[in-house]
C-alpha cells in the first residue's frame, strides 16, 4: 500500500475543484450585490418596498458539487493512469475528495449566508437562506443552534453524497453502450418526472402498507435534519460501491 | 549517420575499424581523447552497448586505454602497432585481391608486371 | 529490476488479442517490440501498465504484481497515442502535474527540450497538432526518470529531422542514465541499430523473442547473377528469395562463408528484412 500516492492524489483533485468554488462563490456574491444594490436603489425611488432574497445556498452548491462529480471523474482516472496510479488509489482520493469539497463548498455556503443576512439586516431589504431552515423551520425555531448543526451536517452529507452520484452519472455514461445511453438519457427524466410520481399514486392508493410506510418515512424525514443525513450517508455508500464493483474496478482507461 | 554502416558486417566491428583508421592516420593522436561512448552512439544512432563492444575490441588490442573519469585515450605507440599490423595483412587484403581480379579478367602474369610497372612509375 | 509476463490472454468481445504471452524485460536493456497492425503491441503495453486488465495472467513489476499497485505502476512510463491529460490542460501544466506524482521528473530537462523541438508551453495539450501532440509525450517520456520506459509508436507524426533528434537524445538518456525500454514502432529501419533484443508478435502470440545479434546472424543473403547464386545455395537452406531479372537475391540459414565466390554479394540480414520474410512466411504456412 502506497499512502503517499493518496496524499498527492487528492492534492491534486482538490486543487482542480476549488477553482470552481472560487467561481461560484464569486459569481454568488455577485448576484446578492446585484439584488442589494438594484433593492436598494428601487426603494429609493419610492418604489414598494422590495425584498429580495437569494434561497437555498446550500443547495445552490449541492448543485455545482453535481456537475463537478460528472465532470471530472474521467480526466483523474485518465491522468493518473498515465502517471502510475492504479484505480483504486484514484477511487479512494475521490472518496475522500469528495468529503474535503463538500466541506468547503458548504462552509463557503454558510460564510456567504452569513455575510448576506448581516447586510441584508442592514439596509433591510435583503435575506439569504438556507436549505435546512426551508426544510425544518420548526426544528429551527425550537433549537436554532441544534438545527444550523444538524442542517450544515445535512448539507455536507448531501454534498459528498451528489458529488459520488455526479460520478456515478458520467462513469456510467461512459461504460454504456451508445444504445443504452440514449435510452437512459430519454428515461431517467421521463421516470423522474411523470414515472414516480404517477407509481407512486397508484401504490400508494392501492397498496396500504405502502402507504402506511412512506407516510412513517415522510414523519421521520420531517423529525430532524439528521435523519436526512443519514439518508445522504446511505445513498453515498451504495453510489460508491456501485461506482467500484460495477463500473471502475475494471475499466479500459484509455 | 545510420547509412554510414554497410550490411555485410556487425556494427561494432565497423566501429572498431573506424577507430583503427582514425588512429592510424592521426586523427585520434596518441594520449590524445577518442569519443566517448554516449557520443559514438549519439552520432551514429547505435545501441551504445554495440558502441562500448566495438571500443572494447580496441582496449582488448591495447590500443586504446580508459582514465577514470575522463574518457578513452589513444595508447602511445598505438599508430605504430596498427600500421605494423596493416603491413602483415597487406598480402592478404590488397595483393591476394588483385591476383584474384587479374585471373578473372584473364590478365597474364606478363601483362601484370607491365600494369604494375607503370604504377610504380607514378608513385 | 524485471517486469515478468506471464501466460497474459485478453478477448475483446469475438477477437482474441493476446493468446498466453510471456516474456521477460531484463533490467537496462533496449527492446524492440514488432508486430503487424492489430497484432496486440498496444494491447500488451496497456496491460502491463495497467491501463486494461488481463483476461488472465500476471504481470510482475520488480516481484510484485501490477494490480493496484502504486509502487509497481509509478515504476513504468508509458508513452502511447491515447492524450491521458485533461482537454484544459497546457504543456507546462502536464509537467507540473508529473512532477507531482513522479518526484523524480526532471522538469527542467522537458522545458529545455520542449525548447529544442519548438514545443509551446502554453498551448493546450488537445490544441496541439499530431506532430506536436506526440513531441509533447516524448518530452515527458525523455524526461520522467522511471526504470521502465514503454514507447508506443513515440514518433507518430513526427518530420525527420524531429525523428532524428529523437533517436539521439533517447540514445544519450539510455547512455547517461539506463533504464529498460521498450519501442514499438512500425519503423524498423530507423530503430534496429538501437534495439539490442527484438519481441516479435503476431496475431497475439509472441513467434520471436531473441537478441538482435543472435537472430540476424542465423542467415545471411547472397545476391548476383541468377546461376551463380543458384549454384551456390543449392546446398543451404532457403529463408525466401526474390529476383530481378538475371540477378537473384536469396536469404539463407547459416553463417556465410570466409570466401566470398567471385561476382557474388553477401550481406548480413538487417531487421527490417528480417520481419517482413518472417511475417511472409507465416503467412505462406497459414495458407
Amino acid at each position: 500500500m502506497n499512502n503517499s500516492q493518496l496524499l498527492t492524489a487528492v492534492k491534486y483533485t482538490y486543487k482542480r475543484k476549488l477553482t470552481t468554488l472560487l467561481v461560484m462563490s464569486v459569481v454568488l456574491v455577485a448576484l446578492m450585490a446585484y439584488v442589494i444594490i438594484a433593492g436598494s436603489l428601487a426603494s429609493q425611488h419610492g418604489v414598494h418596498e422590495s425584498h429580495g432574497s437569494i434561497g437555498a445556498l446550500d443547495f445552490i452548491m449541492m448543485m455545482g458539487i453535481f456537475v463537478l462529480g460528472i465532470v471530472t471523474v474521467r480526466d483523474d482516472y485518465r491522468i493518473f493512469a498515465q502517471n502510475g496510479l492504479s484505480r483504486r488509489t484514484t477511487f479512494r482520493a475521490h472518496i475522500v475528495t469528495g468529503i474535503l469539497v463538500s466541506l468547503t463548498f458548504m462552509a463557503a455556503a454558510y460564510l456567504l449566508f452569513l455575510l448576506g443576512n448581516a447586510i441584508g439586516a442592514v439596509t433591510n431589504n435583503f435575506s439569504v437562506t438556507m436549505l435546512y431552515e426551508m426544510m425544518y423551520p420548526q426544528y429551527m425555531v425550537s433549537s436554532p443552534v441544534a438545527g444550523t448543526v444538524l442542517g450544515l451536517m445535512m448539507a455536507l452529507c448531501w454534498g459528498a453524497a451528489i458529488h459520488y452520484l455526479g460520478m456515478f452519472c458520467s462513469l456510467l455514461f461512459y461504460r454504456l453502450p451508445r444504445g443504452w445511453r440514449i435510452a437512459v438519457a430519454i428515461s431517467i427524466p421521463c421516470l423522474l418526472f411523470f414515472g414516480i410520481p404517477m407509481l407512486s399514486m397508484v401504490c400508494l392508493f392501492n397498496l396500504p402498507i405502502l402507504y402506511d410506510f412512506s407516510y412513517k418515512l415522510i414523519l421521520w424525514l420531517a423529525a430532524s435534519p439528521l435523519n436526512m443525513a443519514l439518508v445522504a450517508v446511505v445513498i453515498a455508500l451504495l453510489t460508491e460501491a456501485i461506482n467500484w464493483f460495477g463500473l471502475v474496478r475494471k475499466v479500459y482507461i484509455k | 549517420m545510420q547509412a554510414n554502416f554497410s550490411a555485410d558486417r556487425p556494427i561494432f566491428l565497423q566501429l572498431a575499424e573506424h577507430l583503427e583508421a582514425g588512429i592510424a592516420s592521426g586523427a585520434y593522436f596518441e594520449e590524445g581523447q577518442v569519443p566517448s561512448i554516449t557520443e559514438f552512439s549519439v552520432a551514429y544512432g547505435i545501441n551504445p552497448a554495440t558502441a562500448l563492444k566495438g571500443v572494447n575490441l580496441l582496449v582488448e588490442a591495447g590500443l586504446l586505454y580508459k582514465k577514470r573519469g575522463l574518457g578513452m585515450f589513444v595508447v602511445s605507440g598505438a599508430r605504430d602497432k596498427l600500421l605494423q599490423k596493416r603491413r602483415e595483412k597487406f598480402l592478404e587484403d590488397f595483393v591476394q585481391p588483385l591476383f584474384n581480379e587479374a585471373r578473372h579478367l584473364g590478365i597474364g602474369a606478363d601483362e601484370l608486371r607491365q600494369i604494375i610497372e607503370r604504377g610504380l612509375l607514378e608513385l | 529490476m524485471t517486469i515478468e509476463v506471464k501466460n497474459i490472454s485478453k478477448n475483446f468481445k469475438k477477437t482474441c488479442a493476446l493468446n498466453g504471452v510471456s516474456f521477460s524485460l531484463e533490467p537496462n536493456k533496449i527492446y524492440g517490440l514488432l508486430g503487424n497492425n492489430g497484432a496486440g503491441k498496444t494491447t500488451l503495453l496497456n496491460i502491463i501498465t495497467g491501463r486494461l486488465l488481463a483476461d488472465s495472467g500476471t504481470v510482475e513489476i520488480d516481484g510484485e504484481s501490477n494490480l493496484n499497485n502504486d509502487n509497481a505502476l509509478s515504476k513504468c512510463f508509458l508513452l502511447s497515442a491515447d492524450n491521458l491529460y485533461p482537454s484544459d490542460m497546457k504543456v507546462s501544466g502536464a509537467y507540473e502535474a508529473t512532477k507531482l506524482f513522479q518526484p523524480q521528473f526532471n522538469e527542467q530537462y522537458a522545458r529545455e527540450l520542449a525548447k529544442r523541438f519548438e514545443l509551446p508551453l502554453n498551448r493546450k495539450i488537445t490544441a496541439l497538432s499530431t506532430g506536436y501532440a506526440s513531441i509533447f509525450r516524448l518530452t515527458v517520456a525523455l524526461s520522467v526518470g522511471t526504470p521502465y520506459l514503454l514507447l508506443d509508436e513515440p514518433v507518430l507524426g513526427l518530420d525527420a529531422q524531429h525523428r532524428d533528434l529523437f533517436y539521439k537524445l533517447l540514445i544519450e538518456k539510455y547512455a547517461e542514465n539506463p533504464c529498460t525500454i521498450v519501442i514499438s514502432t512500425h519503423l524498423i529501419g530507423e530503430v534496429a541499430n538501437l534495439l539490442e533484443q527484438t519481441i516479435i508478435i503476431r496475431d497475439g502470440r509472441i513467434i520471436q523473442n531473441l537478441p538482435n545479434e543472435q537472430m540476424l546472424s542465423g542467415g545471411y543473403t547472397v545476391s548476383g547473377p541468377a546461376v551463380a547464386v543458384g549454384q551456390f545455395v543449392a546446398d543451404k537452406k532457403i529463408i525466401s528469395q526474390s529476383g530481378l531479372g538475371g540477378l537473384l537475391t536469396v536469404c539463407v540459414q547459416g553463417t556465410p562463408p570466409e570466401r566470398v565466390p567471385a561476382g557474388l554479394e553477401l550481406s548480413r540480414l538487417n531487421l527490417q528484412d528480417y520481419f517482413i520474410q518472417l511475417m511472409n512466411k507465416e503467412d505462406g504456412q497459414n495458407e
